[in-house]
């Protein structure tokens, strides 16, 4: 083999020693999982710190409005029990009190690792330079995922601190 | 699981039950107990076969694996060609001589295998399984005056004639009675809004409620009104029959007071087709004491203050309006007529004829009953006042009421604002209300916050120009920099509402108030200056400075000035950066005169937070319900002052509302409009406009009050009462500011006279309500003037009634324990007095109105035929559910059969027969608590019963206002269940009036 020929192939050790490693690092980011957001709001009273799962009448009751109104809905619905809600896990992730608004979660990715399903949040607080309103509020997030092979789940924030877990 | 499949399972289990027997099969194994049929049709030539099959167990619990073996079954001249299995629970038929199946619910179920030989000729046989469950049991527990209508709409109910004053209920007192009535052909309708015909009283419909009570006198009767778009009102009669006093509003609460002792019947009836409003709800009757507390919202009752005949009108279609109900102009005052029932009334409306055999019969009824003729005017104007208020061509309608001097405004959630008797607001109301002295500006808070929601009922009418100085458009969200319009278009980057922070603190401060709507303010007459600094994440300090310098009436980057610069500046924001530029803005703010107030932050922290951190700006710390500082509170040496931020997480005064600042608010989640409303917020954001607004109160009766004057009356006490350790401290500054105290010193001021008031005797409550149960309460007295005061006396006016100083100083003021003694009174209500006698017969006395109930056993207890479900996850309800009668107060259920799972526990009535249980006005509880359902975990391997599930349920009042919309204490929505079939309808009695 010549001198010339050997290019190519250190070339294909170079594109495929980093697929390699790629696909290492997929296995280890675990499958993804189908979630979403069912409910964000910054004032989920009654929520509790940490993970929790949640029903359909929990979000309700998360979301439930306090206003005291004087036109409108609020408060009259029906107790959601549609068809194909109930395929959803609802998981409700807070952190409990916080001094002003501008805390909020959002939901990164969600993957199943181990046979755990595994919540990656974004945790956002207010920027520390910014001049915020002194009222008390209560962030919550709450997931729906997919039902899957699992039967733990647990949730990260972007820096990989627990915010919680529990066993369905 | 639909009602048919439930239906289908419950026929299937009786129908079982009924072909085995009580039976029901033995353990496992063996093939003795089936039952075979005869072969069909077997041809002539050929014999029978014969269908056997034994099974590995017969009954356990759910769920249940059993396996078939067929292998006994034979033909004698032949073979076996087939072997069907129909495992009786619905499931998919299966074949083979040996098979399984898992039976998933509990539940009798038949087997059948059917064998077919090589002729074609078949044989069967049978044999029941049972799938048994938990057993899950309790007690549901009432209040000892539950009480409930004798006729309601539930068709399991037997309804018992409640119509007249012949059948009338008698109720004890005090009473929460749960009740339904309607017009005929009137009720629930079901999702798709067909009406639901089933119940009792669709058809003849209950067009009256009569009660018949004994009243001690001070007793306030509340009628709550489940339905949205229904009208019921509330009438009161003496022990004969004549009428006394009507509520008749169309608000979501009828109340009525009676001062009177004696016996009285009270009727809740559905307002007449002539208001043209559907008549069907479920509500709540309550009757206790009248502690002067409950808000009135409108001038609805016949006994109300207001002229007989004669009605405000404001429409720009004036003539035909009056001519179509009826009217007659006699004044005019700008766009309001003062119009008169004429002689044609009830005018040219649509169904005229009917309108006026409607009101004669419902006139009459009641004229008949001894209504005078001022009473029977009053009555007629009240009717006519809802008729106006349902017409769209009308802007105003109000009666002309006769103004007296008021001490406690109107609003419809005043009863909820706790945080302002809680700093002796209602005693400042008797002197100001914020309005300007005669020749004086007016007084203006600039509100640097979010903005104001402009068009906010409550806050439409109370604003002075205002400014938007967020310089960045994104974080302004109107699509552009500063601009001179400052309402306030949210804050929220994703989803949700937006805080409408500011338009909470503004209510604070001067929501309109003693409009009978909404909420009340600190100082509603004085005026708001709404500037624009917040949007979404926050602001900056540059347009907060901005802002304040707008307020203040320095240049600023709008290029203009207020009309009127701010008096006080109210600042419910803040960082942890101090800035010496800020600093030197407020103290420039400071030498103007203008008194800034800033919240301390919420961190939990002695860390100073700015604005509230500079010199010059008044620091307020938040108190919760029970005057202690609120957990999120900072503290520290730059707090100056503390005052109500509630907390809203607790609800300890049991009013359903969480325990924070109850203010204007809206709801922008639905992103196509915008909800204005009202809701309970908590921070140190809600306390500083308390101290703001008490700020413009005394502004309001000393124009010329300076910040330095406000500052040094505050140091010298004279503005607060002094909670905590003595003297200044960490947490509460100064102490809590007391708004009747700091109107008196502003007087003193403006008088010249310094600031001293003298002695003013002041008690920590006016009222103490010790119920059926409680037996000592404490109350403070102090001295909130100045100079020496001295209690000398302390006097009851009954003999159960005493009291005696618990923590009192040498001048006898300080903590009393007030007790009660029901030994030896018959049932019923008591009210008395304690009154505190200063030494000194020219400063003022001190008078507690204590009321009690003494009531024996609950026996009589009874909040209706109540259900007991089980909810799963899904929010579908699981098993049969429990029906169950009150028997001596309680409820004791059984629930059997339960599969595996994870559910919570509700019990409640449908009065109103809709089939969702805890709808507004029904009974309703959940295992602990309402708030917070349990998790009840259900598996057989862990407990085969489960019992000791107790549980309280009770008539839950509701707060709805006349649009429709409800905020509830309780759980607003429904609870499905599954009602059997009603039973034949009872025989109810005439009508009779």
């Amino acid at each position: 083999m010549s001198k010339h020929s050997r290019i190519p192939t250190l070339l294909r050790w170079l594109i495929v020693i980093p697929l390699c490693l790629s696909y290492l690092i997929g296995c280890d980011r675990g499958l993804e999982l189908a979630a979403t957001e069912v409910l964000n709001n910054t004032n989920c009273k009654g929520a509790e710190e940490g993970l929790r799962k949640v029903s359909y009448a929990d979000v309700a009751r998360l979301r439930g409005s306090t206003l005291l109104s004087m036109t409108g809905s609020a408060g009259t619905a029906e107790p959601s029990t549609a068809a194909g809600k109930t395929q959803l896990l609802l998981f409700a992730v807070s952190q409990g009190r916080q001094p002003t608004p501008g805390y909020f979660f959002t939901l990164k990715d969600a993957r199943l690792k181990d046979g755990v399903a595994e919540l990656q949040l974004n945790w956002q607080t207010p920027d520390a330079e910014s001049v915020q309103a002194q009222v008390i509020t209560y962030p919550c997030i709450v997931i729906g995922v997919e039902a899957g092979e699992f039967r733990d789940v647990r949730a990260l924030d972007q820096d990989g601190e627990l915010l919680g877990e529990v066993r369905i | 699981m639909t009602s048919k499949i439930r239906q289908l399972l419950l026929f299937t289990l009786f129908g079982a039950l009924c072909a085995c027997g009580g039976g029901g099969g033995g353990g496992g194994g063996g093939d003795s107990t089936s039952t075979t049929t005869p072969p069909t049709t077997p041809p002539v030539s050929n014999q029978p076969p014969t269908a056997v099959f034994s099974v590995n167990l017969s009954e356990g619990f759910a769920p249940l694996s059993v396996s078939f073996d067929a292998s006994a079954s034979s033909d004698i001249d032949g073979t076996l060609t087939s072997y069907s299995w129909d495992f009786g629970d619905g499931s998919a038929a299966a074949s083979g001589q040996l098979t399984s199946h898992v039976y998933l619910t509990p539940g009798a179920y038949t087997a059948t295998l059917r064998v077919t030989d090589d002729d074609g000729a078949t044989a069967s046989s049978s044999r029941m399984l049972r799938a048994t469950g938990v057993t899950v049991s309790g007690e549901v527990q009432i209040l000892s005056s539950s009480a409930v209508d004798a006729d309601v709409n539930d068709r399991l109910t037997t309804a018992v004639s409640n119509n007249t004053f012949t059948t009338a209920q008698r109720l004890g007192n005090p009473v929460l009675l749960g009740g339904f009535v309607n017009l005929p052909g009137t009720g629930p309708t079901d999702a798709n809004g067909t009406p639901i015909t089933l119940g009792n009283l669709f058809a003849s419909g209950d067009d009256a409620d009569v009660y018949a009570i004994s009243l001690s006198g001070n007793e306030l009767i509340l009628l709550s009104i489940a339905e949205a778009d229904a009208d019921l009102d509330l009438a009161l009669y003496d022990a004969q029959g004549n009428f006394l006093d009507a509520s008749m509003s169309l608000q979501s609460t009828e109340s009525l007071v009676v001062n009177t002792p004696g016996d009285y019947f009270i009727e809740v009836f559905p307002a007449s087709a002539f208001t043209n409003i559907a008549g069907a709800s479920n509500y709540v009757l309550s009757v206790g004491q009248n502690l002067g507390t409950s808000s009135r919202q409108d001038i609805s009752r016949v006994s109300d203050p207001f002229i007989g005949g004669e009605l405000l009108l404001s429409s720009a279609s004036e003539s035909a309006v009056s001519a179509a109900h009826g009217l007659q102009t006699r004044s005019r005052a700008g766009k309001t007529l003062l119009t008169r029932i004429s002689r044609d009334w009830p005018g040219t409306v649509s169904a005229r004829r009917e309108a006026r055999a409607e009101f004669a019969r419902e006139l009459a009824t009641r004229a008949d009953r001894g209504m005078s003729r001022d009473q029977r005017s009053k009555y007629r104007t009240l009717l006519t006042l809802k008729q106006l208020r349902r017409d769209k061509r009308v802007s105003v309608a109000e009666v002309n009421a006769l103004r007296f001097a008021h001490r406690i405004p109107d609003d419809q959630f005043y009863g909820l604002q706790w945080h302002y008797p809680a700093i002796s607001l209602p005693a400042a109301w008797d002197i100001t209300t914020g309005a300007p002295a005669p020749g004086e500006d007016e007084i203006i808070v600039a509100v640097v916050d979010t903005g104001v929601l402009l068009d906010h009922p409550d806050l439409r009418n109370q604003l002075v120009p205002g400014y938007d100085f967020i310089s960045d458009p994104a974080r302004a969200r109107d699509g552009d920099g500063i601009d001179p319009n400052p309402n306030d278009e949210g804050d929220l980057a994703f989803a949700g509402s937006s805080s409408f922070h500011g338009t909470h603190v503004a209510g604070t401060i001067a929501a309109q108030s003693d409009n009978g709507e909404g909420v009340a303010g600190v100082a509603w007459n004085a005026r708001l200056m709404p500037l624009r600094a917040l949007g979404v994440d926050g602001g900056s300090s540059f347009d907060v400075i901005q802002a304040v310098r707008y307020a203040a009436g320095l240049p600023n980057d709008s290029g203009t000035l207020p009309g009127q610069p701010a008096d006080i500046i109210n600042l419910s924001l803040g960082s942890s950066f101090f800035s010496a530029s800020e600093q030197n803005l407020y103290d420039q703010v400071r030498s103007l005169g203008i008194i800034v107030v800033a919240s301390a932050g919420n961190e939990s922290s002695s860390s100073a937070s700015y604005p509230s951190g500079y010199q010059g700006v008044l620091s307020v710390s938040a108190l919760d319900i029970n005057n202690a500082l609120a957990p999120y509170s900072n503290f520290g040496a730059s707090i100056d002052v503390a005052a109500p931020g509630g907390y809203n997480i607790t609800d300890q005064n049991g009013d359903g509302i969480g325990d924070g600042v109850i203010s204007t608010l809206a709801d922008d989640s639905n992103p196509t409009s915008i909800q204005f409303g009202y809701a309970a917020l908590s921070g140190t954001s809600m306390a500083a406009p308390h101290v703001a607004g008490v700020a413009a109160l005394m502004k309001s009766v000393h124009p010329g009050l300076t910040p330095e004057e406000f500052t040094l009356a505050l140091l010298a006490g004279e503005l607060t009462d002094d909670i905590g350790p003595p003297g200044r401290d960490n947490s509460f500054g100064n102490g809590r500011i007391n708004a009747q105290k700091s109107v008196l010193a502003a007087l003193g001021l403006a008088s010249g006279s310094g600031s001293d008031p003298g002695p003013i005797l002041g008690a920590s409550t006016s009222a103490l309500n010790f119920g059926v149960l409680a037996t000592q309460q404490t109350l403070e007295v102090r001295n909130l003037g100045t100079g020496t005061l001295v209690i000398d006396q302390v006097a009851s006016s009954e003999p159960w009634l005493t009291s005696q100083p618990i923590s009192v100083d040498a001048n006898a003021l300080g903590s009393y324990a007030v007790n009660v003694n029901r030994t030896g009174l018959d049932d019923g209500s008591y009210s008395g007095t304690l009154t505190f006698l200063p030494a000194d017969s020219a400063v003022n006395s001190v008078s507690i109105a204590v009321v009690m109930q003494v009531s024996t056993a609950n026996v009589e207890a009874n909040a209706g035929l109540h259900y007991i479900i089980l909810v799963n996850e899904a929010g579908e309800t699981v098993g049969i559910p429990g029906v169950q009668a009150v028997d001596a107060g309680r409820y004791e259920f059984s629930l059997p059969d339960i599969p595996p799972g994870e559910y919570r526990l509700f019990a409640g009535s449908d009065m109103d027969d809709d089939a969702f249980l805890c709808d507004s006005g029904e009974a309703c509880g959940a295992y602990r608590t309402l708030d917070a359902p349990e998790t009840i975990v259900v598996d057989p391997a862990v407990a085969t019963e489960i019992s000791g599930l107790n549980l309280v349920s009770e008539f839950r009042t509701v707060i709805t206002t006349p649009a429709g919309a409800t905020a509830s204490a309780a759980t607003s929505n429904g609870i499905r269940v599954f009602k059997p079939q009603p039973t034949p309808q009872p025989v109810r009695e005439p009508k009779q009036r």
